[in-house]
């Protein structure tokens, strides 16, 4: 017994770390295991079978909700990255103008309204402006500006941070040696915030990917995103085409990381050698 | 220099402020006022959201405002003769405010139960395999959160995993009913979040708090003992520092006693340490993580997103 607490005592780290990740990891594993299922069931393994993969495809539904949402993510991440990298710009560079105190709590506000709020509020914005003009309908582009104002949000913290600690001297120099504003940002700052932009990127296309609460408020008959048809067909119950899509989903993710993560490793390497080289000198 | 800029940058400037307050004015505020407006109008019997607050027909301005929409909030509770009326003489909103902030509580304590010491021991693990563990934390962060929430359904069903795996064994007849109940919704709040939790609390860890601890704790003390006098130093070292900086958050402060009040034991090291902290102008070195920081061995980019502002701003 005493051994056994001794025991537990020297490998709580390790209980801990097995535990969380067996807890974070279980629905993962249970979504490609039962992607394979030959049946319905989804208590049980009855067998391997890849019928749940062609009936993805035969599933028009999906599909085009797949598409949707990829457009939408890619458009509403290029978006956000701009207009957050804009935010981000003014709130870091600009200290002094008229309502900046404004111009702080709005860029913020994304982050601390619900999400249920900013959709409800945007759809009576577009109901009222049909309405008056008849313009616009529902669909791709008011879903595109409801995940933008969120996404912008989020890409401005991440590139503030990155902007915050963009070495002054440099932009400097490149102006003393002739570089117009304009230059100076393209030339200088625009690669020094580049990887900021790109995880902004990456951050906002995740996050419109997966967004269901706005989307149901912004689309409009027979537009639908991936997330709103998944989440209409869980409240239908279980669908394993559902789990083949997912499994193709954390394929596709978890080979992406795995390749930035050797790439960032090796480019670390490569820096410390440089590093050491250069203190030989 | 300075005037040279501030000349040539203005058609630049007035333009880069200028598309994120429109776009923020058209899309926020805008809505948010047609959200206030529709809130305070009388309806009447059309239902028309879009009636006009004041009436001049007759010559003189008349309100038509209406604040019916906010005592039917309260009503129920205040007076017992609500609209809809549930359970305990409380509105449905209420019910629902309630509710939500129930589970919000939970999840909370949950997420800080089972993520701090995570994060702490991602924290203290080897070098080696840290980029690792942390690289699996990042992973589900990326898959589609609807498809893991998914899966959960699956997990807890009567017929589902758990339920079949445990009658299989022999230990229950019948299954237990687990989804669509406050187990289930525990279970799925907490995972969705502990994700969030995880990646704050191991950037937070790596970024200020442990590292300080991890120079501090003697070798070979027990862990859970380590684990706390570590975590309520490091809590209390960041205590002062955000106090000095002036950035401290009412959140930070309540979450700061929680700790120090749950490990008393350790109070005064910890207060000692905070008074190190301060005076011997630490700060810097914490803030940035002290070259020991996580982000000089990790690729930190995706991971920015999660770190909390607050501890950027202090340095």
């Amino acid at each position: 017994m005493r051994a056994a607490h001794r025991f537990m005592q020297a490998n709580l780290g390790r209980f801990w770390l097995v535990a969380v990740y067996l807890f974070l990891y279980a629905p993962l594993a249970f979504l490609v295991v039962f992607s394979f299922n030959s049946t319905r069931q989804d208590g049980i393994f009855t067998g391997f079978s890849l019928r749940w993969y062609s009936a993805l495809w035969a599933d028009s539904r999906l599909v085009d909700g797949f598409l949707l949402s990829l457009k939408v993510a890619l458009v509403t991440a290029s978006l956000s990255a701009v207009l957050g990298a804009m935010a981000a710009f003014v709130l870091v560079r600009y200290e002094r103008f008229r309502g900046r105190p404004l111009f702080i709590g709005l860029v913020n506000a994304p982050l601390i309204m619900p999400e249920v709020i900013i959709g409800l509020s945007l759809l009576l914005l577009m109901v009222a402006v049909q309405r008056a003009v008849g313009w616009p309908d529902r669909g791709m582009g008011t879903i595109v500006i409801g995940h933008t104002l969120l996404g912008m949000a989020y890409a401005a913290v991440v590139i503030q941070s990155r902007l915050r600690e963009v070495d002054r001297s440099i932009e400097e120099a490149a102006m003393d040696l002739g570089c117009r504003p304009l230059q100076v940002f393209f030339l200088v700052t625009l690669p020094s915030i580049a990887p900021a932009m790109v995880a902004a990127w990456l951050l906002t296309f995740t996050l419109s990917f997966d967004d269901v609460v706005i989307s149901e408020f912004l689309s409009g008959p027979g537009v639908t995103t991936l997330p709103q048809v998944i989440f209409s067909y869980a409240r239908r119950g279980i669908n394993p085409s559902i789990y083949a899509a997912a499994t193709l989903l954390i394929a596709v993710v978890s080979l992406g990381i795995i390749a930035y993560s050797v790439y960032e490793a090796r480019q670390h390497r490569q820096r410390q050698r440089d590093l050491r080289a250069a203190s030989l000198h | 220099m300075k005037l040279f800029m501030a000349q040539t940058f203005r058609p630049g400037r007035r333009f880069v402020i200028g598309v994120p307050f429109v776009w923020l004015g058209v899309f926020f505020v805008v809505p948010f006022l047609i959200l206030l407006r529709i809130s305070i109008t009388d309806m009447g019997n059309g239902i028309d959201p879009f009636a006009p607050l004041f009436d001049s027909s007759d010559g003189t301005w008349r309100w038509l405002f209406k604040l019916d929409n906010y005592a039917a909030i309260f009503r129920a509770a205040a007076d017992g003769a609500g609209l809809v009326a549930t359970g305990l003489g409380q509105t449905i909103y209420m019910d629902a405010y309630i509710t939500s902030l129930k589970y919000a509580f939970f999840t909370t304590v949950f997420c800080l139960l089972i993520g701090y010491p995570f994060a702490y021991f991602i924290a203290r693990a080897r070098p080696s395999i840290r980029p690792a563990l942390l690289m699996m934390v990042m992973l589900p962060f990326w898959t589609s959160f609807l498809l893991r929430v998914y899966a959960w359904k699956g997990i807890l069903a009567d017929q589902g995993v758990i339920n079949n795996a445990l009658m299989a064994v022999g230990l229950i007849d019948a299954p237990i009913v687990m989804l669509y109940t406050d187990v289930s919704m525990l279970v799925g709040m907490t995972y969705v979040y502990l994700a969030f939790h995880g990646f704050a609390a191991v950037c937070d860890a790596g970024e200020n708090g442990f590292s300080l601890a991890g120079g501090c704790t003697r070798p070979g003390r027990q862990p859970v003992e380590g684990f706390l006098a570590d975590h309520c130093a490091a809590e209390q070292g960041r205590y002062c520092l955000r106090r000095h900086a002036g950035v401290h958050s009412q959140c930070g402060r309540v979450r700061d006693s929680l700790f120090i009040g749950w490990c008393r034991k350790h109070h005064d090291r910890a207060c000692r340490l905070g008074r190190d902290v301060q005076q011997q102008q630490l700060a810097p070195r914490l803030c940035t993580g002290g070259g020991d920081g996580l982000s000089d061995s990790f690729p930190i980019g995706p991971l920015l997103p999660l770190q909390r502002p607050d501890t950027r701003a202090i340095g």
